[in-house]
């Protein structure tokens, strides 16, 4: 994930509640508190920060004014800052763990893993009813360091605690499915799929994990609905495109499926295994100078930044 | 090797920048200690960023963060042509992330700067080549386009193959030198004046005199100013 992606989908995430960053309003301590969040449901970003700036003068000793200016530095991606306020917040008792959660994911942006889990841990310790850290460690674990198994424990603890969190129901089918689980995992898109159309969102990745798992089960008929209606929640994702094409190349429409490859590669050019799956195509039809072209492709991406994993 | 080439070394390692983390991601142990790095990390002022890198050594001396605080002392100590310090950041750096290319080349031009000394030419040699390897291992991050990645591992390649040059050059064997230049100058995105200068003052100590002429020339167009004053000299000096 891109650092803009990462951005979109944190922003995304806030919108739905789903990450659980902020406090609850009935732990507000300042009444300018409900002013910045006005201006940040407003996306407000420079007012909400002057309102906590002042706050953090108006009230010295009150925690909120660093925590609300860090939370905005930590959305602008002035991640320095946003450290360097959530440590003074930290050192003013602050209620619950929000300043903990906001602290753990600017390390967290800053690629200070230990850091990041340090604090989402002592997040747990002080609310072991807050769904939260264990979502971002899932997440953690399974997109950085490929710990699906782990992953799939604090997944666990999110449904228990949060059973109509969509992400974490489609992030745990995707854990089964690394596990080869392909049943399990399908269950799981399912049910991701049900509690994302409660919520009225555009989640669109259950829809892409159930083809996938169609696809890869040889029923490609099966899976190109699956993949159409994830691209058009979300077409602009690049995986969306590039599982469609995939799709496409298994029930051997190939000249669709270079196109989906060519709209994914738009979205994300350095995806070398799609340079590789137009060569393969390019080839099957016998356009050797296109084939040509797209193996030079996959090689430059390589080059450049290594195969994905 | 002449005071004009010694000085123009200088000129060249100074100018070529890249921004290149050729590392992962160094870890803070404690948040006190990224707290530290992060004062570190937000001051601007050359010397004071110095004082608080001597403290940060001090204070955290196991630190994983320390690769970037050489670095940042390294480029310190070379904008004041401290060059002992500078050699010492580096290699302290190279002693954390021993495949750094950005190290290995900073050292590699720095080391054959001032000397003919052949043990340190030979050091210098030595981490042109090793960087020469690295580049080829080296992976750049996805935020970056196809484009600007190609830029930066031309250059990158282009300053391993002229500081190997230049190694190879200040010890005598000029062969080896100018096929080192012609590639540096050949894979560079851009016209670099001081590989052209050095190129040129090696193209006429092999009596190559038209060859010379011609990176002079390019030399003199290519800069920067104190490049072009040197190149014009060396014009004037037509054999």
């Amino acid at each position: 994930m891109t650092a803009s992606q990462a951005k979109a989908q944190f922003a995304k995430w806030e919108v739905s509640g789903l990450l659980g960053v902020l406090p609850p309003n009935a732990l507000d301590r300042s009444p300018i508190v409900s002013q910045v969040r006005a201006r940040l449901s407003l996306l407000q970003l420079s007012q909400a920060q002057e309102l906590a700036v002042s706050l953090t003068k108006q009230e010295a000793q009150n925690y909120e004014g660093y925590f609300w200016t860090a939370f905005v530095e930590l959305q602008r991606g002035d991640l320095y800052s946003a450290v360097r306020h959530s440590r003074q917040a930290e050192k003013l008792r602050p209620v619950g763990n929000a300043v903990q959660k906001v602290l753990g994911l600017a390390y967290l942006q800053l690629e200070q893993n230990l850091l990041f889990q340090l604090k989402m841990k002592e997040a747990i310790e002080l609310d072991r009813a807050d769904f939260a850290p264990h979502y971002c460690l899932g997440r953690f674990l399974q997109s950085q360091n490929r710990n699906h198994a782990e992953a799939a424990k604090h997944y666990l603890l999110v449904i228990e605690r949060k059973p109509d969190h969509y992400e974490a129901l489609h992030y745990l089918g995707l854990a089964y499915e690394a596990a080869g689980d392909m049943a399990q995992a399908k269950t799981l898109y399912r049910r991701a799929l049900t509690a994302s159309e409660g919520a009225r969102s555009s989640f669109s990745l259950a829809y892409q994990g159930l083809s996938r798992v169609d696809r890869l089960n040889n029923l490609p008929e099966s899976a190109l609905k699956f993949a159409r209606q994830a691209v058009f929640l979300e077409p602009k994702l690049p995986d969306n495109q590039f599982e469609l094409a995939k799709v496409y190349a298994a029930l051997g429409r190939l000249p669709e499926a270079i196109d989906a490859f060519k709209l994914s590669l738009a979205l994300d050019a350095t995806q070398s295994s799609a340079y590789y799956q137009l060569f393969s195509l390019y080839r099957r039809l016998g356009d050797a100078k296109a084939a040509d072209q797209a193996l030079a492709d996959f090689k430059r991406v390589v080059s450049c930044y290594g195969k994905e994993k | 090797m002449s005071k004009a080439v010694a000085a123009l070394c200088f000129i060249w390692v100074s100018a070529i920048s890249v921004p290149l983390s050729s590392y992962g991601s160094p870890q803070a142990r404690t948040p006190e200690e990224f707290d530290l790095y992060l004062e570190f990390q937000q001051t601007t002022d050359p010397a004071a960023r110095h004082q608080i890198a001597l403290r940060f050594e001090r204070t955290f001396p196991e630190s994983a963060l320390l690769a970037h605080v050489y670095e940042s002392e390294f480029e310190y100590a070379r904008s004041h042509e401290q060059r002992q310090s500078a050699i010492a950041a580096g290699e302290k750096k190279l002693r954390l992330v021993p495949n750094d290319i950005k190290a290995l080349l900073g050292l590699a031009e720095i080391l054959s700067y001032g000397t003919s000394d052949l043990p340190i030419l030979s050091r210098a040699e030595q981490y042109a080549r090793k960087a020469l390897v690295e580049l080829k291992e080296m992976q750049l991050p996805r935020e970056m386009t196809r484009n600007d990645c190609d830029k930066i591992q031309k250059s990158l390649l282009s300053r391993g193959h002229a500081a190997l040059g230049f190694a190879v050059g200040k010890r005598g064997e000029i062969a080896e030198s100018i096929k080192e230049l012609e590639t540096a100058i050949a894979v560079s995105p851009e016209p670099v004046g001081s590989q052209l200068l050095f190129a040129g003052k090696l193209y006429r100590t092999a009596k190559r005199e038209r060859d010379a002429i011609e990176m002079f020339r390019r030399a003199a167009q290519a800069g920067p100013a104190e490049i072009t004053s040197l190149a014009n000299v060396e014009l004037q000096r037509r054999k």
